[in-house]
């Protein structure tokens, strides 16, 4: 796999946070959604600026819906997995469990 | 308890509104207002661009809401209206015992102008939407007082880590010039 197209630590949790909310995400559910996975506090801005960089990379893909009142009439921006975002997924995972093979973590 | 009043004559051309700044951004229409901690508070939702022109029912129609201990005080009626028109958006409404407040349930304007100011235009309007939403369902879930302080730390971290990146780009972009004009020197002939 190109160098390019590895998965950060952070763009493997945004990727699986967008399969997990099923259709339509958008900002506010993908960074409550990663806020609750990861137990700590996550900025909006680095949200997008993981989906800007895996959109340039052709992972996902986004599109604007219409404009709502409760967001001051801007509209939402939802998100949306591409096949080559789910087939570096899959390889940035099975990497990690050939990394870890049979390790057993101290607390267990 | 409700009621429903109507205030001067300058104040029945318009159903009241809230307006942040002249000729940008939502307008936030008043719903009614809601007596909490001994403050009353205007309860207001926001309404976009489109929907303003539905403002024309020519007619004041402000709903009091008591709290448990019914100590609402409808002597401040008048001149809450009329600040309404006067002082908007941050309200200052006589109430015994309590005095002048600042009362103020919109986000914090310093922190949406950090965000126009410093966030590429492509993605200011993704963010501030984003903040805008949560920021009223977290005020309706923990109170103005903690949205404002959540909405001030989303707006510092993501300013940071948006510009951050920009900056890397830029840093990256501008190696790749330097490197290329150094191979460039090395190779043209003397």
């Amino acid at each position: 796999m190109p160098i390019n197209e590895r998965l950060g630590e952070f763009e493997r949790a945004t990727l699986l946070a967008l399969i997990r909310l099923g259709p339509n995400p958008y900002g506010v559910t993908i960074r409550q959604e990663l806020e609750n996975r990861l137990e700590r506090n996550v900025s909006i801005g680095a949200v997008y600026t993981t989906l800007d960089r895996l959109e340039e990379k052709g992972f996902v893909s986004s599109w604007r819906g219409d404009p709502t009142p409760e967001r001051g009439g801007r509209a939402k921006r939802f998100f949306r997995i591409e096949a080559k975002g789910r087939i570096a997924l899959d390889t940035s995972i099975e990497e990690t469990h050939r990394i870890i093979g049979s390790f057993q973590p101290a607390r267990a | 308890m409700n009621i429903s009043g109507s205030g001067d004559e300058n104040a029945k051309n318009e159903r009241p509104y809230i307006s942040r700044r002249r000729g940008t951004g939502p307008r936030r229409e008043v719903e009614g207002v809601v007596v909490r901690d001994g403050r009353i508070v205007l309860k207001g939702r926001d309404i976009t661009n489109t929907r303003v022109k539905d403002i024309s029912k020519r007619e004041v129609q402000l709903t009091l809401f008591s709290d448990d201990n019914d100590n609402v005080n409808y002597d401040g009626m008048e001149e809450l209206l009329h600040s309404l028109h006067e002082n908007p958006p941050f309200l200052k409404i006589p109430h015994h015992g309590v005095g002048q407040d600042e009362i103020n349930n919109a986000v914090p304007a310093p922190a949406e102008k950090l965000l126009y100011l410093l966030l590429p235009k492509k993605k200011r309007d993704d963010v501030i939407g984003d903040l805008e939403e949560e920021h009223e369902k977290i005020a309706q879930k923990f109170g103005y007082s903690f949205a404002r302080r959540w909405y001030w730390f989303q707006a510092s971290t993501s300013v940071i880590s948006m510009t951050a990146e920009h900056w890397k780009k830029m840093v990256a972009a501008g190696l790749v010039v330097k490197l290329f004009s150094l191979v460039k020197g090395i190779f043209q002939p003397s």
